[in-house]
């Protein structure tokens, strides 16, 4: 009766994490590498696999969809690079390094339960996998103070949106008698858009906002961002956004369809807000982890923009934005790491004559910036375009030049970094080029290729993603 | 008078209210991680009174999952209290602010 196949990825996927946790415990401090090397074939084996098993459910609470393979995907990519960013993690930052890659494949796979759930039980536990986690990760160095009060506040904050979501799932149940998302539909359809329904999608909605940290759900996002190793910023910054987003088209797209001139109206807001507070607020930064986690503010902000156009076009281009998104951001934060390990510092000024001491990171940073901003023929670009385009055909035409014009706003504080990079003399104490690692090395590679890549050639992810979303609304 | 499901959600509500006050008010991290977990309780309670007068056992399960995993955050929310308290012997939020900007 129920196909245990379909869980075949997750299953590898907690494998790997039990395995990586023996291993931790018998090995001693010099076979440390065979963490990471382990870490990284069960990430292969569980993508390989998700390619391999068949769509369907497994009983009524998991859905293994297209969507949910392409979620499963971007996630993968982004766990597969970040354990590369923390190779040499302990040796870095001090901290055990297999505990380090425990939770963070938790993490991972709680964002995998969270792409396929289609029953309120199993998305709340597949949120708290991934933020439990996270937060640890957040607070992994207890000995600097910024990363335990980064830590404590993004435990707080994230604590808070998922009980206001749980509060706002129990009064749906309250109403509808089921915790099945697709049986919602018809017994919302039966009672009718009551005060209890309403309050009930508005907690929720509220929950999801502290999830894809839109205004004004966002305090927690700097503090996290800056408080965390910096890889971890990485993944928060990638991962966390994808499951947050993903989570609000599941919950909305399964189980609240008939309300959607209710939620879209309130999203179209919230993403105005978002972009114009989280490009304003990334202005004065000069903390790079800072202004990037101000710059995900704002990208969030756009990205909520396709769950207002709420057709194949506006939700394909969530997915192809995510995608370009990914590979923008992780280029970003690998020059950040790149640095930071060389000058110990992720203030801007440790940027200054990047381009004369190693003209390759200088170069994969303003690629990565110039995606974020939007300048053709970048990842960014493309994805701006769909995106934007999306919304225009639903006719909230002054959202769109809002973000035309906050688009505009961010090339602003991308192009401070960039003069620090290109135009303003090294210190006199940092003229060494920064040494990169072989591990780093290879993300860099892999992100910078795919901002070319995506940016000059979109279709084939284009048309990916358009199947899988025609696929998910047309079931 | 015939207690009805509305009667458990509106002291659901309440108590959403009562903490939803608390974490405004409150910056101490540890009252703040009471009124969350006040929070879970007030869904907790709503999901038990949905199942008597809804008869779908789904609702008991979830408020299983809830407490139990308040249970984990009420773990991970003091053990990250204390980190900090070590460290600063303070965890007053608005006093902490090493993050900001």
């Amino acid at each position: 009766m129920s196909n245990w196949f379909i869980l075949l990825p997750e299953i590898i996927l907690a494998f790997t994490i039990m395995l990586v946790l023996i291993v931790d415990l018998i090995s001693t401090s010099c076979q440390r590498l065979w963490l990471g090397v382990l870490s990284l074939v069960g990430i292969l084996l569980t993508v390989i696999c998700l390619w391999i098993v068949p769509s369907g459910a497994f009983g009524e609470a998991f859905l293994n969809d297209g969507l949910a393979r392409f979620i499963k995907s971007i996630v993968l990519l982004a766990l597969l690079l970040v354990v590369l960013f923390s190779w040499d993690f302990d040796k870095v930052w001090g901290r055990p390094l297999g505990e380090y890659l425990v939770l963070l494949l938790s993490s991972g796979l709680g964002i995998l339960f969270l792409a396929s759930g289609t029953e309120m039980i199993l998305l709340y536990i597949g949120l708290e996998l991934t933020t439990f986690p996270l937060v640890l990760l957040t607070a992994y160095c207890p000995a600097d103070k910024k990363s335990a009060e980064g830590g404590l506040k993004f435990l707080v904050l994230a604590a808070l949106g998922a009980a206001v979501l749980l509060f706002g799932f129990s009064l749906i149940y309250a109403a509808a008698g089921t915790t099945q998302l697709q049986a919602l539909v018809p017994a919302l359809i039966q009672t009718g858009n009551t005060p209890l329904v309403l309050m009930g999608l508005l907690c929720i909605l509220a929950g999801l906002g502290f999830k894809m940290a839109l205004v004004p759900f966002h305090m927690w996002v700097p503090d996290a961002y800056e408080g965390a190793p910096t890889a971890i910023t990485a993944f928060l910054s990638v991962a966390g956004k994808t499951a947050g987003f993903v989570l609000a088209i599941r919950i909305l797209a399964t189980g609240f369809p008939v309300q959607v001139s209710e939620w879209s109206r309130i999203f179209a807001v919230l993403a105005a807000v978002t972009m114009c507070l989280g490009n304003f607020a990334a202005i004065p930064q000069t903390n790079m982890k800072r202004l990037l986690a101000y710059s995900s503010i704002a990208q969030a902000g756009y990205i909520v923009m396709g769950l207002v156009a709420f057709q194949v076009l506006g939700l394909s281009s969530i997915l192809y934005y995510l995608t370009a998104y990914l590979f923008a951001n992780l280029a970003a934060f690998g020059v950040v790491i790149a640095v930071e390990r060389s000058s110990r510092s992720v203030e801007l000024s440790a940027y200054h004559g990047l381009a004369m001491r190693s003209p390759r990171l200088a170069l994969i940073m303003l690629l990565a910036l110039l995606s974020l901003a939007g300048i053709p023929p970048l990842a960014g670009f493309a994805a701006k375009f769909y995106l934007f385009a999306a919304v225009y055909s639903e006719g909230y035409i002054w959202l769109v030049v809002l973000a035309v014009l906050n688009s505009a706003l961010s090339l602003y504080y991308y192009l401070k970094v960039i003069r620090a990079i290109y135009i303003q003399k090294p210190a006199a104490d940092a003229v060494q080029p920064v040494t990169v690692p072989l591990a780093l090395t290879i993300v860099l590679v892999v992100t910078t290729f795919g901002i070319l890549a995506l940016g000059v050639y979109p279709s084939p992810i284009v048309d990916l993603a358009r199947e899988v979303v025609v696929l998910f609304l047309t079931p | 008078m015939m207690i009805t499901l509305t009667h458990y959600l509106v002291i659901g509500c309440i108590l959403f209210a009562i903490s939803m006050y608390g974490v405004f008010t409150r910056r101490n991290a540890v009252a703040l991680l009471l009124a969350i977990e006040l929070i879970m309780l007030a869904v907790a309670l709503n999901f038990t009174a949905g199942t008597r007068f809804l008869g779908d056992a789904g609702g008991q399960i979830f408020a299983i999952f809830v407490i139990t995993v308040a249970a984990a955050e009420a773990a991970v929310g003091l053990a990250l209290v204390i980190a900090i308290y070590r460290n600063q012997k303070d965890v007053d939020l608005d006093r902490l602010t090493i993050l900001k900007g």
